[in-house]
């Protein structure tokens, strides 16, 4: 946690320090016209600690993400630090201006048009006029809304309202920008223009940001660093992978082994994944994941090496109790940390139903091999239905390698040759 | 200083923006800001002056009853608009508040600026209809806009009063329309004051709006300065207001978007 002087480090854009908000919490409403009483110093209500003594900054440029569960205090934060709610005690220091973008979409007035409400929300936010009306074209353009702009809000779709509200909020300018819950904008296309957008403010224009969300996977991308909120206080904050991971941990069963599963026998074109140094294991008594293997089609080179058309993960669990509904995901991260495939059971429409106790369940998922060479990790997990504590998790648990030459850059390797005609 | 009009700029604009939507959707639009008026004005004559045939003391004038009540219930129409619409509007905003850092006041002077420009429109209907009914424009006319403005600011003290309020005890909400219909009767907007008896005349003393339709009259209708007394008893009155909407929002304002 660092609490620098605000004046001598110019890279420092926001700083929170000895942050707290207490909400009076009143039994019933008699006790709120008790306690207007001005001849009675009793006091009729008790005091709800939401922030307990909250400390950080961020920097130009760098990006905080917040973790926690619902309730810890992760929205309270963001309306006193967007001013739209009073600190009761603390301070927070700001270079620039800051926009919010909370809850996407409730700040419009459904009976203006798009355009009307471009202005409009310029006016809430108290923008510069000349300047909004610069930048219109740009946020109908970025919007996609096409004719729709001209139309009341409430013809729209409930996609339609989130893309205006994000396109405007997207070409403000600001020093800081704080979102909560937002990523997820209409379309893929749109949000991979969100996304886009998000980036570009991070790392060309060099401006601050605070990102809450639930994906875990856009908050290693984007973050520097996270805060996890834990019941209002700061329980850690530090290098973004790191909290993720611990985060995590404390969401799923809390017994941790040490000893990898059991190898078994191997054949030839079947890998029997070990443990890999940057395993993180959660288990419990409910079920354990005994056996994860990558298997490829064609013959592989050597050990550890895969090359193959097709890869099929496979992996097998034990239930040791009585589950209803689980679920079983597995996620497959390059050596960069990229998601390349993140899936699980109920994403795919499998459905388990009650697995009794005793039983074993074993997954195959056949993946095209498109991949460039290089390592991969893989996560496996299992959950239920209903909830996102995980029974057990192994996180990038397993490694494999992916052999042979490349002749693309990124994620996938292309293996036909371009075609190429000068006319 | 400049942060409040800004702020004052905003709920301006939401006025405008609100009586602009409010007249899109119609067929006539705009024009029932002069329709409603009009036939308000046509009831009036036709109760008061035809059937029940309700004339002043000392003003023969068939129309004369009609003139003395638009002047008082026009204005006071706009003051009763504009509490009983602050009373809730925090709670009603409370979706941009919740996302914007918008200052809690924009909506109080929303309600009063919206209630002016209807306020404007019937105002002015009203002086064109006395003007066909043969009274004679005044100069003391230029001090109609003050009057006004001063009843629209006595709006806007007690709304933010009631609406503050509200959001810690809803109870506001059902006893503001009592108390407006307890201070329209206390007033003499309906009724002129001669015919209340001597003793009870205190009543309407009571009401911080009688000076203000008291000296409305006096400048639309009968062509005289306001008052001494009025006027000082409106600006004791606005001190009053001004003190009292002041100590509530700075005792209430602290909690007030916790509980929205």
């Amino acid at each position: 946690m660092s609490s620098l002087p605000f004046n001598e480090d110019a890279e420092t854009n926001l700083e929170i320090s000895r942050l707290s908000k207490v909400f009076r919490v009143y039994d019933s409403s008699r006790d709120r016209l008790k306690q207007i009483n001005p001849f009675s110093n009793k006091t009729y209500y008790h005091d709800f600690k939401v922030l307990d003594d909250i400390n950080f900054s961020v920097k130009r440029g760098e990006c905080l993400g917040i973790v926690g569960k619902n309730g810890s205090g992760k929205s309270t934060l963001l309306k006193i630090i967007s001013n739209t709610l009073r600190a009761t005690e603390g301070q927070v220091k700001m270079k620039g201006r800051c926009f919010a973008l909370l809850e996407l979409g409730t700040g419009l007035n459904e009976d203006l048009t798009g355009i009307q409400n471009i202005t409009h929300m310029a006016n809430m936010l108290d923008l510069d006029r000349e300047w909004v009306e610069s930048r219109k074209d740009d946020i109908i353009e970025f919007s996609g809304l096409g004719d729709f702009i001209h139309r009341p809000v409430r013809t729209y779709s409930s996609g339609m309202t989130l893309r205006l509200s994000f396109s405007l909020f997207a070409s403000l300018d600001p020093d800081i920008l704080i979102i909560d819950e937002a990523l997820a904008v209409g379309d893929t296309s749109f949000q991979l223009k969100c996304m886009r957008r998000i980036e570009e403010m991070i790392y060309v224009h060099k401006k601050s940001i605070i990102l809450v969300t639930h994906d875990m996977n856009a908050l290693e991308k984007f973050s520097d660093r996270v805060l996890w909120l834990d019941e209002g206080k700061v329980r850690t904050i530090g290098d973004a992978s790191d909290v993720i991971t611990e985060y995590i941990m404390q969401n799923s069963t809390k017994k941790k082994i040490e000893e990898p599963s059991p190898p078994l026998q191997q054949r030839s074109n079947i890998e029997q994944l070990q443990l890999s140094e940057t395993a993180v294991i959660y288990s419990s008594d409910i079920a354990e994941i005994t056996n994860v293997r990558v298997e490829s089609v064609k013959e592989q080179q050597s050990k550890n090496d895969l090359a193959g058309h097709v890869l099929d993960l496979c992996v097998e669990v034990n239930f040791n109790k009585l589950v209803v509904d689980p679920v079983i995901g597995l996620r497959l991260i390059n050596k960069d940390g990229d998601v390349l495939v993140s899936s699980n059971t109920i994403m795919e429409n499998i459905k388990l139903d009650t697995i009794k106790a005793g039983s074993c369940v074993k997954l195959r998922w056949p993946i095209p091999n498109n991949l460039v060479s290089g390592d991969y990790f893989v996560t496996c997990g299992v959950t239920r239905e209903e909830s996102t504590d995980f029974i057990t998790r192994h996180i990038d648990a397993y490694k494999f390698t992916i052999s042979g030459q490349s002749n693309s850059a990124g994620l996938l390797n292309l293996r036909e040759k371009p075609t190429v005609v000068v006319i | 200083m400049n942060n409040t009009y800004r702020i004052a700029l905003l709920a301006w604009q939401r006025a405008l923006s609100e009586f602009r939507s409010q007249h899109m959707v119609s067929v006539l639009g705009v024009f029932w800001s002069i329709l409603t008026p009009l036939f308000l004005i046509a009831i009036f004559s036709i109760v008061f002056s035809q059937i029940m045939g309700q004339r002043l003391p000392h003003n023969q004038g068939k129309l004369s009853y009609t003139f003395f009540l638009c002047a008082g219930f026009f204005p006071w129409l706009a003051f009763y608009e504009i509490v009983s619409n602050s009373c809730q509007t925090l709670q009603r905003n409370a979706g941009y508040m919740r996302k914007m850092p918008v200052s809690e006041l924009t909506f109080f002077l929303q309600s009063a600026f919206s209630a002016l420009i209807v306020l404007t429109f019937s105002f002015g209907v009203f002086l064109v209809i006395a003007i066909l009914g043969g009274i004679q424009p005044a100069m003391t006319w230029v001090y109609i806009p003050l009057v006004c403005l001063v009843m629209i600011y006595f709006g806007l003290a007690l709304g933010i009063i009631v609406g503050l309020i509200n959001v810690y005890i809803r109870d506001a909400v059902m006893m503001v329309p009592i108390a407006l219909q307890l201070t329209m009767w206390m007033t003499p907007i309906i009724y002129p004051i001669s015919v209340i008896p001597e003793q009870f005349r205190f009543v309407s003393a009571m009401s911080p709006l009688t000076p203000i339709v008291n000296m409305l009259r006096d400048v639309t209708l009968y062509a005289s300065s306001p008052s001494l007394s009025d006027i000082t008893s409106t600006m004791i009155w606005m001190f009053v207001l001004t003190y009292l909407a002041g100590l509530t929002w700075k005792k209430l304002i602290v909690h007030v978007r916790d509980y929205l």
